[in-house]
């Protein structure tokens, strides 16, 4: 017992020697950039593997400093463990390398205002989500209501018609890897309201998969939900929504797609895809951050009118769609984007 | 004496001899350092700096290893204290992962109670992580059923029904993360090394360190829990209640893993997060192995543990390599620490 008391108190002193002089270093963290150069981290949270938002946001970003003299840029994937994602953002701003940080992740805001306390002079660019009022942070938020609606209107078509694998319930489906504001206040209330203006009558079956790469769960849900009679699916779930293209192609449905062209997922049953023009973005913002133009603490929503938000109208959607349901939805589509289509956009 | 310096000389050496193993396994873990630099880096110089040198280049990067370190010593204890009465529990992942969320649940609930709801919520999480770990001893106990088996299967369960709480019913509908509602900000713990997260549990974490101790040498339960360990007929001739001592060491070490679980929370989260807690029941089995189950050894195995994390987080932020660098040496320490080779090297061989 003795030996091990003085062991460990033995320890405590080395340990406390250590840290003076440690301790006493930690002051020359952040040291400001160079003017007229920008060094932009991008902060990947997940992986960029996979994912088109995130490939587009690294590639705007990595475009922009190729195309830019004095700019320098970082990927970095922080992976799936949420709770690391602020220890290592905080870790990466604490370096004092990066003028902005520029990320895409509706949680993103509320990490950055916490790294933002420890770091008053961090600037954080972040799409896809929304805060008003931090003068450390500015957002832009993709109008994901706005999206869902015209998907919705399109699988709202889809399941009232005669397709193949279309039934007569009037039922449509949505799987998300996980709930969360933009989801819950946007997304599947949008995708409803797009279904419903073709027919009142339709229905949503939301299910939830828990996490964002169990695609063994995904198709297991997706399964049960084409079981219970759902033939139209929107999905929000990373790489999981590899399970729900399984399941459609083995059992015959259809899927709407948010953000991405993923029409050869499931060749001939995804029926739609939506566009985000994430890469346009970034450049854009980038450009007005070297102009010194961005203001941070202002929030703006971007959306098909705007040219942010779009549809895939490609060979795919031609071949798999009739033309009656085609030309019924790009006469909406038109409409989404002269902004005739009234709808309120809730508040998040 | 000159009777009692000798003897303290042979308890010296007796010291040196047993850190000889461990230390090995350190040297040997940290050239494996070194050889993964080399192959998987374009910079491995600027690599090894940032792996070697980055966990203590700052007050930040310092401290939020130390915090790493926290987590590993409540398991290591925990561990520790399991194996020094003959059982295993390797059921950590779980207990520590259950015991959070019920602090976490707990310490909401009782808000208003103040500095005694935060002390209850605790004791709940700690409790919490008892009961899963005492269930295996208990099964033991009644039924002869392996506790090594049964402290593992049971974690995997619990460590997807958690999952499912936190992303189900008790998620904050409010965030964008896959996280329960955070605790009251008076609970929290207070920060003791701007910026960094390390904050007053790492005095928790020393006060446990001391109190299994105590508890393991300096009190009669310690005693036979002990000998329990080593020769359980032994043990029972002499009249020790061995069967409760099947059941009491699991239930403590679940204890452990549970309240380390509770003081993360308190200290570095405020809310149970999904999977935050992964990894770190098996790291603090490997911590417990390099510090041969002594308490007062499993805070420089643990630092040691956290080390490497840190170590590899700094060289992936600041050079071309990723963070499996340090699940590979993790994985690596704790492929060396099993080999009873190793760890007896420098020791007398006896009974020749």
């Amino acid at each position: 017992m003795k030996k091990s008391m003085r062991f460990l108190v033995g320890f405590c002193v080395v340990l406390a020697l250590i840290a003076s002089p440690v301790f006493a270093a930690g002051s020359q963290e952040q040291a400001p950039a160079a003017p007229k150069s920008l060094s932009i981290l991008v902060y990947i949270t997940g992986v960029v593997a996979g994912s088109p938002p995130y490939t587009a946001l690294a590639e705007g970003a990595t475009e922009f400093a190729a195309e830019n003299a004095n700019v320098t840029v970082k990927v970095y994937e922080a992976g799936f463990n949420q709770a690391q994602w602020e220890e290592q953002l905080t870790s990466l701003v604490a370096t004092g390398e990066y003028d902005i940080v520029l990320g895409s992740n509706p949680s993103l805001p509320e990490l950055c205002a916490n790294v933002g306390k420890k770091f008053p002079n961090q600037k954080f660019i972040i799409t896809d989500a929304q805060m008003v009022g931090n003068p450390q942070i500015r957002t832009y938020l993709y109008n994901q209501y706005e999206q869902s609606l015209y998907l919705g209107y399109l699988a709202g078509l889809v399941t009232t018609s005669n397709m193949t694998h279309a039934n007569k319930d009037l039922k449509i489906g949505f799987i998300a890897a996980q709930e969360y504001p933009l989801l819950n206040k946007h997304m599947v209330p949008g995708f409803l309201a797009g279904a419903k203006m073709v027919n009142a009558g339709i229905t949503v079956d939301f299910r939830v998969i828990g996490n964002w790469f169990d695609a063994n769960k995904a198709a297991e849900l997706a399964s049960s939900m084409k079981a219970a009679g759902v033939d139209v699916f929107a999905s929000i779930a990373g790489g999981a929504a590899q399970g729900l293209f399984k399941v459609a192609k083995e059992q015959g449905a259809y899927i709407v797609f948010h953000n991405t062209n993923e029409y050869q997922a499931a060749p001939g049953l995804v029926v739609g895809c939506g566009s985000m023009e994430q890469k346009k973005l970034v450049k854009e913002v980038l450009a007005e951050v070297m102009a010194g133009k961005v203001q941070y603490g202002t929030a703006t929503t971007v959306g098909a009118k705007e040219g942010y938000l779009g549809f895939l109208a490609n060979e795919s959607y031609t071949q798999n769609l009739p033309q009656d349901i085609r030309t019924k939805f790009d006469a909406f589509m038109n409409d989404i984007r002269a902004g005739k289509v009234a709808y309120t956009l809730p508040a998040l | 004496m000159i009777d009692l310096r000798r003897r303290e000389r042979k308890s010296l050496m007796v010291m040196m001899r047993s850190s000889i193993g461990p230390l090995l396994i350190v040297a040997i873990a940290l050239v494996g350092v070194v050889i993964l630099s080399l192959l998987l880096s374009k910079t491995p110089g600027k690599t090894l700096r940032y792996f070697f040198l980055g966990p203590i280049q700052n007050t930040y990067y310092f401290g939020n290893m130390l915090n790493g370190a926290i987590p590993l010593i409540f398991g290591g204890l925990g561990i520790s204290l399991a194996m020094r009465s003959g059982n295993f529990n390797l059921g950590g992942e779980g207990q520590i992962y259950s015991g959070a969320l019920v602090a976490t649940l707990c310490a909401i609930a009782l808000a208003p109670l103040g500095i005694a709801g935060a002390v209850i919520a605790l004791i709940a999480g700690a409790a919490m992580g008892g009961f899963l770990g005492g269930l295996s001893g208990f099964f033991r106990m009644k039924w002869n059923t392996s506790e090594l088996i049964t402290s593992f299967l049971i974690s995997n369960a619990v460590v997807l029904l958690v999952n499912y709480l936190i992303a189900g019913p008790f998620m904050d509908p409010s965030t964008n993360l896959i996280a329960t509602r955070k605790i009251p900000e008076a609970f929290r713990l207070a920060r003791i090394l701007e910026p960094s997260n390390l904050s007053s549990a790492l005095f928790l974490a020393i006060t446990a360190v001391i109190v299994v101790q105590w508890y393991l040498y300096k009190t009669k339960s310690g005693y036979e829990l002990r000998i329990s360990g080593l020769n359980s007929s032994f043990a029972r001739y002499g009249g020790i209640h061995t069967n409760w001592y099947m059941v009491l060491p699991m239930m403590l070490s679940g204890a452990l893993y549970g309240l380390g679980g509770g003081i993360a929370i308190y200290g570095t989260y405020y809310s149970c997060m999904k999977d935050f807690s992964g990894g770190m029941g098996w790291n603090g089995l490997a911590v417990a192995l390099i510090a041969k189950y002594k308490p007062a050894a499993v805070i420089p195995a643990a630092i040691f543990f956290a080390y490497i994390e840190a170590g590899a987080r700094n060289a992936m932020l600041h050079s071309d390599v990723t963070f499996e660098i340090a699940s590979i040496v993790q994985s690596l320490v704790f492929f060396l620490v099993t080999s009873a080779v190793l760890q007896s090297v420098g020791q007398k061989k006896r009974g020749h």
